[in-house]
């Protein structure tokens, strides 16, 4: 089951947000959502930082992923600093490609190549909330709480 | 070197005379723009070539699916070998220099120059391909290398050549924007 896809941008702000089966859901342009977003922001920052300090094999290391009682994140970032994030129930296997592919087919497609957008700011086209929201139904995994 | 090819492989291609004649005209006219001030125009397409390398960086690391960079020299070889190859479709020279702080790319051949003959008032001041500059600078930039861009060699007026030099000027922090911090 996928929950959330987040896309950061190298300085933790938000550039894109999307969710599909949570329960509570904060309201678009609510107080909450802008809340979740920056901690989501933050902690996203703050753990690439801290798994670089502690990481034993010195530097080139990176977060992957983490889980809780309740959801799994699954996280990408790309050599330039976009941070992407997707999270979903316990069950559903490693998506790191699937991020992978959501940048460099979905995200330089519609965002890098559309001359409206500049580099870190949020994104506005639609073509890109399509694509992805089409990409994410198609998953295996998408609606499904169990292994396939 | 091989990446590159795969690479090239890989992307959409546009017809190489009209690339030019379209990068020619735009040229022409920033000269028109600016009253013939060669410095002007320098500057523009460095502003314009640095836009263009905050979004093509993701296009290319995209495309060849490689890791980051660890070093500044590291870039270099990536920049000529896989970089140009793939947007420009020829390969450079990458010559690092001993501090490591700074290499040049040379370029055999330069797509941007093809059919072009530059006036003689123009030829000491006006780099004609500086948009490449920019593009580099922009590119580096977006991977935390802050680096200053300039041609050394042209073969429009010329030289044997066409050469950019690169010089590190610092590597950049990722800094945290925090919208509301209590």
């Amino acid at each position: 089951m996928i929950y959330t896809l987040y896309i950061f941008n190298r300085s933790g702000s938000s550039m894109f947000f999307h969710d599909w089966h949570r329960r509570k859901r904060p309201v678009e342009g609510s107080k909450e959502l802008a809340e979740e977003l920056s901690l989501m922001g933050g902690l996203l920052y703050s753990l690439k930082q801290f798994v670089r300090s502690v990481s034993p094999q010195g530097d080139g290391d990176s977060m992957t992923c983490f889980r809780t009682n309740k959801f799994r994140l699954h996280h990408f970032e790309s050599p330039a600093g976009i941070r992407f994030a997707i999270t979903t129930d316990l069950l559903c296997p490693d998506l790191r490609t699937e991020l992978r592919y959501i940048y460099s087919a979905l995200f330089v497609e519609h965002v890098v190549r559309d001359p409206m957008h500049t580099a870190g700011s949020p994104i506005t086209n639609p073509a890109f909330r399509e694509a992805v929201d089409k990409f994410v139904q198609k998953l295996p995994h998408f609606s499904t709480s169990g292994a396939v | 070197a091989k990446q590159g090819e795969k690479a090239f492989e890989r992307v959409e291609k546009i017809n190489a005379e009209l690339f030019t004649m379209t990068y020619g005209a735009l040229v022409t006219q920033l000269l028109k723009d600016n009253k013939d001030n060669c410095d002007a125009v320098n500057k523009a397409l460095d502003a314009i070539g640095y836009k263009m390398g905050m979004k093509i960086v993701d296009e290319f690391l995209a495309t060849t699916a490689m890791g980051s960079c660890r070093t500044f020299a590291e870039t270099a070889e990536v920049i000529a070998k896989v970089g140009f190859k793939m947007f420009l479709g020829v390969s450079a020279t990458a010559n690092v220099a001993e501090s490591l702080q700074a290499y040049s790319l040379v370029l055999e051949e330069n797509p941007l120059n093809a059919f072009v003959e530059l006036p003689d008032k123009y030829r000491s001041e006006l780099w004609f391909s500086n948009v490449l500059c920019g593009v580099v600078r922009g590119a580096l930039e977006m991977v935390m290398f802050r680096v200053e861009c300039t041609f050394v060699k042209c073969m429009l007026r010329g030289d044997d050549a066409t050469e950019i030099r690169v010089t590190l000027l610092e590597i950049l922090n990722e800094n945290f924007a925090s919208g509301d911090d209590d």
